[in-house]
Formats: structure tokens, sequence, C-alpha cells
């Protein structure tokens, strides 16, 4: 009986050690004191910067995306947050000129439990377009026959009114690297982006009114506008695409009659517009800049994004239109990349992009 | 005549069988347990304590019980990841076996089916259990579970007045999700027990026994249109880490160790008394995969609970019985973050409870029951991610009543009626909650050798500041009783 007990004993003092003891720091009740201050200066060289008052925070961390505003005195208090890296991101229109927006944002800010986190964010100046580039799905479908031709970009009109896509542009800027500064990059700091490789434009002309693209939408322009399914089955139907690059110049291109098409203004390209599988850089332009060959002007660029698979290439696109990149999901894995939040764009696409498994074209 | 009585049999079984639960006599007379004799309910180590050592000397006798049993419930008060209602359909065997001095064997299986109506959002078959971790998509929908459970226990006298028993247990659950995200769950629920109990002498009777619980549920969402399907893991009740992808999954792991010890005491030919007492370790891992083959740990929650039970049955007469009952209960439990490791969770229950209950035979057919049983809760919660603390306090109130005719044939009819007054619910969070709960069942000798035994019971929770807020529950259960096979 002795043994028994001595047994069961045994049993229930090991059980008990075994035991894990509860962390001694709780979560949830970490503090961020943030101060937003923006640059207002409109003609002078030396910055001028005023609280941001009421302007739209973003937080982004693991938990996802927290949206706050800032005061009167352009100050956010947060208390009670749980424990995370943030990435913080400030907006607001320009006070005296609604075509520019001021943002700012820091990244990876490391909130410790129980500890209160303060930081001053300075935005720059960035053109306030209304449209913003939403979607890039390049790398193809799951095949093994080199399949990519399902290609597409998506714009997504961000603003509360109706814009107009007449005579805008999009470009792939893959060249300006033979003793450049690679793609995108303002080669002799001119004021322009370097390196167009190719460049398809809407009918029309800048400012013209015949192309709508209604508030809080999605334009998908697809390479080709056809149900892909039919060729490899882990593709995406295409077919209901809102706008088709077409190429005029090109022999073998295929036009869907139904879609409505972005025409080739290079004609020494002819070949429809692919972009690179993993790497690449795509602009928005509105079409105001007649001379493309000798750079993009900064002024005429709505919205750009650089793309790539490895973090340690290099980042080319002037900081002007972005200062990150996004991270490209592999090639020929189906996965697409877009914005984490509709049309949020902070420029810098290292915060605003994230490469998601499957592409989502016409919707988010 | 005989046709007519064969209708109502049919027809007692077809209504039992439109509703869950256990089958037995007492659950027909309200639940009343504390002042009433019922072989079912004796205060030995094996029916009081759960003890599998002290089965041989329980039951003598050769049996098999075959008890379908169906229930419905539905109504508007309950948490935010429950169901809508739940439809219950399940049959069970239980066989017992006296083998003579070889021992006794016990042998019981179930097949289980249920469908959860509007399930919202969450994946997990319990997402109350106490963790600080929900596992959510976007819908509701209908969940269906189904599957067997089989348990087997042996017990047999080891030494003079030394007897030993085990039990193995296995239990299996497939759920389906009907819509979006179309989760598919596998719960698997392995577990042993074994104890010894000693006859001191012959009126009191020691025993302790070891009780273990592993239960692995593997979650998998994934869209059947090959589109991505999106989650949410949620860390506390506010905030959550998404995940998306063609398939998500989860695994959610749950150990248990639990001993126990009885204590039987006959104090003299009427009066009985005993004590039983648990202490239980249990945690649950929240396994995230990272990889193809590695797991990650997302979650711990851990859980230690220790209870002791009094109960004291005294026959004062051939025609009445007291009894009195005492409980002390207390759970701790705490969550965290494991990469962290941060405490998310922190919760602490304690419960005393006292009751008293009477039978009483008024004539030779009619024997009527009460038990009233008094309770007070003290409950202190910190959700610190959630930033919300409670410090509750609750005096519960039972009230059962029953009563048992015995009609011509030994055939036995059998009412009940019970209302539980809570000050505060801990499960669903009312105020001033009031369940009433009613029992209609019969006992009816087929022949000899067959015995039937069913009831229906209906019940109403509704939290007292809001009459149109309400669950009610119905249910009927059937054992069919085969005194040899």
């Amino acid at each position: 009986m002795k043994k028994i007990s001595s047994v069961f004993l045994f049993l229930l003092l090991g059980l008990i050690s075994c035991q894990e003891e509860p962390p001694v720091v709780p979560d949830g009740n970490s503090k961020i004191n943030l101060m937003a201050l923006g640059d207002t200066t409109l003609v002078d060289s030396i910055p001028h910067f005023i609280p941001m008052q009421n302007a739209k925070v973003i937080l982004s961390s693991e938990y996802g995306l927290m949206i706050k505003y800032t005061d009167q005195n352009g100050s956010l208090i947060l208390e009670g947050l749980p424990a995370a890296a943030y990435s913080i991101s400030v907006r607001m229109p320009h006070p005296l000129n609604e075509n520019i927006l001021l943002v700012g944002n820091i990244r990876d800010v490391q909130v410790s439990p129980a500890q209160v986190t303060a930081d001053t964010i300075f935005a720059e100046q960035v053109a306030n377009t209304g449209i913003a580039i939403n979607e890039i799905y390049a790398g193809g479908p799951l095949n093994n026959i080199f399949f990519f031709y399902d290609q597409f970009i998506e714009l997504y009109n961000y603003s509360d009114e109706i814009k107009y896509v007449d005579g805008m542009i999009v470009t792939r800027v893959s060249g300006n690297n033979d003793g450049g500064q690679g793609p995108g990059a303002d080669e002799g700091n001119d004021g322009d982006i370097d390196g167009v490789t190719y460049i398809f434009k809407f009918p029309g002309k800048p400012g013209e009114t015949n192309y709508p693209f209604y508030p809080h939408t999605f334009l998908v322009l697809a390479s080709t506008a056809v149900n892909h399914k039919n060729v490899v089955s882990t593709s995406y139907d295409l077919s209901n695409a809102d706008w088709e690059f077409y190429n005029q110049f090109s022999a073998s291109d295929f036009d869907n009659p139904n879609v409505k098409n972005l025409i080739n203004i290079r004609s020494d390209r002819t070949v429809d517009f692919l972009i690179n599988l993993v790497s690449d850089v795509i602009v928005l332009g509105s079409g105001v800049d007649p001379l493309w060959e000798d750079g993009l002007d900064l002024p005429t660029v709505i919205d750009g994004v650089q793309y790539k698979s490895s973090v340690t290439s290099r980042k080319t696109l002037d900081a002007r239109v972005d200062k990150g990149f996004a991270q490209s999901p592999p090639k020929y894995s189906g996965k697409s990349m877009r914005r984490r939040e509709p049309g949020v764009d902070t420029n810098d696409a290292t915060l605003d992009w994230e490469p998601i498994p499957f592409a989502t074209p016409g919707f988010h | 005549m005989k046709k007519q009585f064969y209708l109502f049999v049919l027809f007692w079984i077809l209504i039992s069988t439109l509703s869950p639960a256990q089958q037995s006599r007492l659950s027909s007379l309200g639940g009343l347990s504390i002042g009433i004799e019922d072989k079912d309910n004796l205060l030995t180590p094996f029916d009081f304590g759960n003890n599998p050592a002290w089965l041989f000397m329980d039951e003598k006798e050769t049996y098999l019980n075959i008890s379908p049993a169906i229930s419905n419930s539905w109504g508007s008060y309950h948490r935010k990841y429950d169901s809508e209602g739940d439809m219950y359909y399940g049959t069970s065997f239980k066989g017992i076996k006296p083998l003579g001095q070889l021992g006794t064997f016990l042998g019981y299986t179930s097949y289980d089916y249920e469908i959860r109506r509007n399930y919202n959002r969450t994946l997990k078959y319990d997402s109350y259990s106490g963790e600080a971790f929900f596992f959510v998509d976007t819908t509701a929908g209908n969940f269906h579970y189904n599957g067997p459970k089989v348990n087997l226990m042996y017990s047999w006298e080891l030494l003079d007045n030394l007897y030993a028993g085990g039990s193995v247990t296995y239990q299996l659950l497939d759920g389906l999700k009907k819509v979006y995200t179309y989760a598919k769950t596998i719960y698997r629920n392995v577990g042993g027990n074994f104890g010894l109990a000693y006859e001191l002498d012959k009126d009191i009777v020691i025993g302790a026994h070891y009780t273990f619980f592993d239960t692995q549920e593997s979650i998998e969402a994934a869209d059947v249109n090959l589109l991505e399907v999106e989650t949410f893991n949620y860390r506390g009740e506010t905030y959550f880490v998404p995940d998306r992808g063609s398939s998500v999954t989860q695994k959610i792991r749950k150990k248990s160790s639990t001993f126990s010890g009885q204590l039987f005491y006959q104090v003299m030919d009427e009066l009985q008394a005993a004590i039983q007492t648990n202490y239980s370790l249990a945690n649950s891992k929240v396994l995230i995969p990272e990889g193809s083959f590695k797991e990650v740990e997302e979650g711990y929650a851990s859980f230690e609970s220790f209870d002791v039970q009094f109960k004291s049955q005294y026959k004062i007469d051939e025609n009445f019985t007291a009894g009195c009952y005492a409980a002390y209960a207390s759970r701790d439990s705490w969550s965290r973050h494991s990469h962290k490791n941060l405490l998310l969770w922190d919760w602490n229950i304690n419960n005393v409870s006292v009751g008293v209950g009477s039978s009483y035979k008024v004539t030779q057919e009619l024997m009527v029951g009460i038990d009233y049983m008094l309770g007070w809760k003290k409950i202190d919660s910190t959700k610190y991610i959630d930033n919300r603390a409670a410090y509750l306090n609750s005096n519960d109130h039972t009230f059962r009543l029953g009563a048992e005719y015995k009609m011509l044939g030994n055939v036995f009819l059998r009412g009940g009626y019970s209302l539980n007054m809570d000050e505060y619910d801990i499960y669903y969070g009312g105020e001033n909650v009031k369940n009433h709960s009613f029992t209609l069942g019969i006992g009816l000798p087929i022949n000899e050798s067959i015995l039937l035994d069913s009831h229906i019971n209906y019940s109403k929770i509704s939290p007292g500041n809001n009459s149109a807020i309400a669950r009610s529950f119905l249910g009927a259960f059937v054992t069919v009783r085969l005194n040899s096979f």
C-alpha cells in the first residue's frame, strides 16, 4: 500500500513540476505618443513644418491595420496597445493646395510591453492624384510551360470624385542600366525619371472627360483580355477586364473587341505590354509630358511602383515617386502583389504593398 | 388494449427521439441528487468519484443499455462565437459484464451527430474553453460534427480488499463547415484512467485514481474553388493576426492530468457519507505550421483546478431519506503569447456550494423529492491584452422538485422541475439569469429482461433584465436496458 501511495505521490509531484509558470509581463499596456509635422512650403526652399491637424494615421503591424486621427495639435496618443513592431504613416491634404498631399512615415517602430514610445513624423509633399496602382500581377500562374501572358495591372480611384483617364500613360521602366543609375532614377538630376522601355496610353488627351474612373472603383488593365484558363487552368479569366494593352505595331497581338484598348506609342516596340515576372518598375503618368524620350517629368507622374524579389537588389526608382519597393512573389506561383488597403499610398511601397496568394482583378 | 399500449410505447420512443443526454431515472426527476436513493447515484468511489477500481464492487449484474438521444437548442441568448442553435443525434451502447473473480468489464460506444446552425465565424470545436485564442473566418454557417466514441473499462480485485481498475477512451469527430471557408476539423481525444480502491474494513473505502486526456483538434480551411481563404488568429478578443492562403491550418493540442481521491464511510446502516477530491493540471497549445514540416507554438494556456465534494445521506426511515452536500472548487487559468512570452489573460473562479435534499414516499406508489442548493461564486478575470478586468461575485440558488408514481405492472411515471437562479452567468455573461427546466419520464418494463427508461426535457434560460433574450433546449432520451445479452 505504501508503495502504491508513493507511486501516486511521485506522479503528482512530477506533474506539478512540469507545469509552466505564467509570464510576468502582460501584453496590451504599451503606449505610443506621436507628433506629426508636415512641410507646407509652397515656394520657399526652406521647409516650414506645421502640426498636422486631424491627419489620418495608419498603423501597420502583425495585427493588421489600425486607422486613427491626430488631434488639433497634430498629436496622437494611443494607449493599451499590444507589443509589436509598428510601421506608422500619416497623411493629410495640404492645407493650401488640394493637389498636394502631406505624407510621412516611419518603419518598424519597436513598441515594447509596458513602455511608452514617443516619436515625431515629418511629412513631405507628394502629388495628390486620387489614382493609385493597386495591384500588379506579373509572375504568371502555376504552370510548367512558362506561361505568363495573363499579366495585369489594377488601378484604384481612392478619391471621392470621378477621375478621367483620357490620355494617361502606363509605362514599363526597365532601361537606363548601362552606365546609368538604373530604371526609374533621375539621371542627371533634371527632374524626370529615365529608362522608359514600354509606353502605352489611354485614348484621348489629358484633360478630356470621355473615360470616367468612378470613385472607389478598380480598373483592370490586362496584357491580353481573354480567359486564360482556356490555356492554363490555374490562370485567370481576364475577358472582363476594363482595358487591354494592345500593340497596334504587332502582327500577333490579340485584340479583344469587347475591351477598350491602351495603345502603344513607341513604334520601335512591336510586342505586347509585358512586364518582368519578378522585378520591374511600373509608372502611371498623366500624359501631359509629350517628350518621354528624355524621361518622364516627375510632376506628371501619378503613381509609380518598383517591385523586386530580392531585398538586396538595387532600389532604383526615384524616391520622390516612391521610397520603397514591393516584395514580388515567386514567378509561376499564381501569386500577386497589391496594396494592403485599396489605394492607401504613402509613397513607400515597402509599407504599402504585400504579396498575396492569388490575384484579385477588380476587387480587393 | 394491448395494441394501444404498444402504440403508446412506440409514440413515446418517437417523441423521445425528437430531442441529447444522459439517460437516468434522476434526470427525469428534475435532476434530484442529494436526498434520494438511486443505484446509479451511490456514494461509492465509482459513482461519486469516477474511480474505475470500484466498478468491480458496484456492478454485479450483466446488462446492456442502448440509448438513443436527440436534442435541439435555439434562441438568442448566446455568445459571439456560438451557434444560433444545436441539433444533436446520437446513440450509445453501454454494457456491463461481471466475470466473477476475474473482474468486471464495462464497454461503452457511441456515435454522435451534431449540427451547429449558423455557427458564427469560429472554426474551433470549443471556442470558450478559457483560452485567449480564437480562430475565426468571415462567415457564419452550419457546422456538422460526427464521429464515434469508445470507452473500455476493467476492474478486478488485485489483492484482498484492494481493487484495481482502468479504462481507455478514444473519441474521433469529423467536422465540416458547409460554407466558405469550408473548414474541416479532425478532433481526436485519447484518454486513460487508472485507479485503486481499498476496503479498510466493511464500512470504509478509500480510493485514488489518475486520469489523463490528450486532445488534438486539426483545422484546415480551404476554399473548394482554389481561391484564397482569409482567417484570423485572435489573441484575446480585440487583436488578431490575419492569415490568408489557399489553405490555412491550425492545430490545438490539449493535455490534462487529474489526480483524484475518494473516501466512503458507512457510518451506520442508515447513514453514509463520502468525500471526493480532484486536482487537475491541463494545458492547451495553439500550433501553426511554419514551412512544410515545422509547427510553431502561437499560444499557450494553462489550467489548474481543485475541487472537493462532500455528500451524505441518511435514511430516517423506510420512506424518508435526507441528504446534504457541500463543495468547493477553484479554477485558475492564464494564457500567453508564446513567441513574446507575454501574459494575455489571467482568470480565477472560486465556487462554494452547499445543499440539502430529501425524498419521501407518500404512499407505496408515490415518491416525492426536493433539493435546494446555495452557491457563491467569485470571479477575478483580467484580460490584459483587451484592457478589460472583471471582479464579480454571484449568489446562486438551485431548486429541484421531482415525483415518481408507480403504476400497475412496475410502470413508473416521473416528472420534475428545476430552477437555477444565477446572479451572474459566467458562461454567457447574463445577469440575474433564470433557468427553468421541466422533465417528464417513464420507466416501463417490457418483459422480465427488457426495461425501457425514457424522459424528455425542456428548459429555457434567460437573463432577468431582458425577457426577449432566451435560449431553449428540448431533448429526448431513451434507454432500453437488456438484462441479458
